[in-house]
């Protein structure tokens, strides 16, 4: 019986199609706890973990918040190696509904980070391109710091 | 659209948000909406782009975009565009594309019904007068651009039926002794041309009389 197993299993593992090129590409998942994020401000961190996200139970996505541990820090910035901040996720590889219908998806993580009170971002710089999806989410202090919006 | 109703409560002179979840959902309303009653994020791009692949129209709810590290923004009409971008498919190589169509010369490049077709980045200001003669003036040029296409294909096609002449009428002149004999000819002491012409036409009948059967 493991004979007959084996070689059906075999016969599967040689008969199988070469895999596509497109089927290759890694699956992209929500943000959630572990997920390494960029940090798109002047706040001084360079990299950030997320720790707990705030949106739901699956993770965050594009506008979603979280709650972030920074990782890589510079020395003179605000954000410290080791603290914790809320953030609000502005780029994300997982593609999200626009409210239009159309969907929009980009290359790699990337958050800004919050205060934990007022939800205003900590630094007065973001850099780069954010999604008008933030508007949503009541984030309009960072639609107007952006230098671009998508 | 429009919010009915008070959507602000105010109890006892304090500014701030009071009520359960119908209210949440009101105030969330009266945020999205705006005191004009505008839809706030649709407002901000409500317009046709081209796809970045095809170059067809993008219409709103259609597509994907994809936003690079650089901010450089990819949209695509379809899964189709996307997933041809994926395999990092350059569309100057991709025959269906309108690049490689219009790199080849097989679409018309270069006209003044295109020139209406542009990126306009400043809003217009709404005047009745001006959209009426607008959407007249849509149509005529729509068939003003429709007749020039279609007289540049046919244009196009114009070379081709001279140059299959001539390709066959060389080389019936050269392979004109598999049929007969260079001696024969000779022996008649005619000119080759003439009789080239007379094999020529009753041989292309009878193949079409034998295509029809």
């Amino acid at each position: 019986m493991l004979y007959e197993w084996c070689k059906s299993l075999n016969v599967r593992l040689l008969s199988g199609n070469p895999v596509d090129s497109t089927a290759k590409q890694q699956v992209r998942s929500f943000i959630q706890m572990r997920t390494v994020l960029k940090v798109e401000d002047n706040s001084g961190a360079k990299k950030v973990m997320c720790i707990q996200s705030l949106d739901g139970k699956k993770g965050a996505r594009l506008g979603g918040l979280i709650v972030v541990s920074v990782k890589e820090a510079m020395r003179n910035g605000k954000a410290k190696k080791g603290s914790v901040h809320n953030a609000v996720v502005v780029h994300a590889a997982i593609k999200r509904g626009q409210c239009d219908g159309s969907e929009i998806r980009f290359d790699d993580n990337a958050c800004v980070l919050l205060d934990k009170k007022n939800h205003e971002p900590i630094e007065m710089r973001v850099f780069g391109l954010v999604p008008h999806e933030l508007r949503k989410r009541k984030h309009i202090k960072i639609l107007t710091l952006a230098q671009h919006i998508a | 659209m429009g919010v009915g109703g008070k959507s602000r409560d105010l109890k006892g002179g304090k500014k701030k948000w009071v009520g359960g979840r119908r209210k949440r959902i009101t105030r969330r309303l009266f945020f999205l909406l705006g005191s004009e009653g505008v839809c706030r994020w649709n407002r901000v791009a409500m317009r046709l782009e081209k796809c970045w692949f095809c170059s067809s129209t993008i219409y709103p709810g259609h597509g994907i975009q994809f936003v690079r590290n650089d901010a450089r923004i990819f949209r695509f009409c379809r899964s189709k565009c996307h997933k041809n971008f994926k395999m990092k498919r350059n569309p100057r190589k991709v025959k269906w594309t309108k690049a490689y169509r219009r790199l080849h010369g097989k679409d018309m490049t270069e006209d003044t019904t295109f020139e209406f077709e542009r990126k306009r980045n400043r809003p217009e200001r709404y005047d009745r007068n001006l959209a009426e003669s607008t959407l007249m003036a849509i149509k005529k040029i729509d068939k003003v651009r429709t007749t020039r296409e279609a007289r540049h294909i046919e244009k196009r096609f114009k070379g081709k039926k001279a140059k299959e002449y001539k390709e066959a009428k060389k080389e019936l002149d050269q392979s004109i002794s598999l049929i007969k004999a260079p001696e024969e000819l000779l022996i008649n002491g005619q000119d080759t041309v003439p009789i080239k012409v007379d094999i020529c036409q009753p041989q292309s009948e009878d193949d079409n009389r034998l295509m029809e059967e």
